[in-house]
């Protein structure tokens, strides 16, 4: 083929049908793209949901734990048994640590795709 | 007094998971104010003459029912257990015969509670035992929930 570059009319019939196919693998490609692209924009929808359920989470999880904070008050003025403290103590403790357990998790994920060969 | 195993509160988040803790935890303040009536009882034991009521002390029973929550499908779901009453417990006085003391009548006769210091100590030691039981459910939920999340490290 290279031999009938600039050459006869064979070889420039040989290049145009080089070109017509580099052009169908490039519309194939960008086609490729665009889909990628689509992906990437569902993507950013899911993402988008995945953060509020995180946040959500979190904030479960805070408003748990600060309840747990402002018990002594409850103590202090006997609207609470000791029991009901030490319960709620724990429980505090168990929801963070299922808080924790997701957060190392999560970065867990994010390290092994740093880690990715590209 | 209880805010924390307050059922009527509005749906908390992650209630499903601690649901036995706070089913153990309703029921060790009950068992709180079973012991804290047994223990008005045994301090009354020799209460001739209540204010306001003319009579002797009389002895108190508590009586438990369950905490029943309209879940989600309807259905009734048992969340805990609360003190229902405080009952006044009926049967006769004891009548002594002791025409010096202040509370005796014109027969010289003193009525004394109708409570039994054996019946009262029986009663503490089922009542401590209930309460050790519902500590224990929650120490072992405790231990359960470590576990569990052990198993995500």
């Amino acid at each position: 083929m290279v031999d009938g570059i600039g050459g006869s009319g064979a070889g420039r019939a040989a290049i145009e049908a080089a070109l017509k196919q580099i052009r169908s693998q490039a519309q194939e490609m960008g086609a490729k793209a665009g889909g990628l692209e689509e992906a990437g924009a569902s993507s950013e929808a899911s993402k988008a949901s995945f953060q509020s359920v995180l946040q959500e989470g979190i904030g479960t999880v805070e408003k748990g734990v600060e309840k747990t904070n402002n018990l002594h008050i409850d103590v202090l003025n006997g609207r609470l048994d000791i029991h009901e403290v030490a319960a709620s103590l724990k429980e505090s403790e168990i929801t963070f640590q299922f808080a924790l357990q997701v957060r190392n998790k999560l970065m867990d994920a994010y390290r092994e795709v740093m880690r990715m060969s590209v | 007094m209880s805010s924390i195993s307050n059922s009527n509160g509005p749906k908390k988040a992650l209630d499903g998971v601690f649901r036995s803790m706070r089913i153990a935890s309703s029921s060790l303040t009950a068992e709180r104010t079973r012991i804290d009536t047994i223990t008005k009882n045994i301090a009354n034991a020799r209460t001739t003459l209540v204010p306001g009521t003319g009579e002797p002390y009389r002895r108190e029973d508590v009586s438990f029912a369950p905490i029943m929550e309209r879940a989600a499908g309807g259905e009734d779901q048992f969340m805990g257990i609360r003190v229902e009453e405080i009952l006044k417990d009926q049967s006769p006085f004891e009548e002594v015969f002791d025409p010096s003391h202040p509370d005796a009548d014109e027969r010289g006769v003193v009525l004394y509670p109708n409570v039994n210091a054996m019946k009262e100590m029986a009663d503490l030691v089922t009542a401590v035992r209930s309460y050790e039981a519902n500590l224990s459910v929650q120490e072992t939920f405790e231990r359960m929930a470590d576990r569990a999340l052990r198993l995500a490290e």
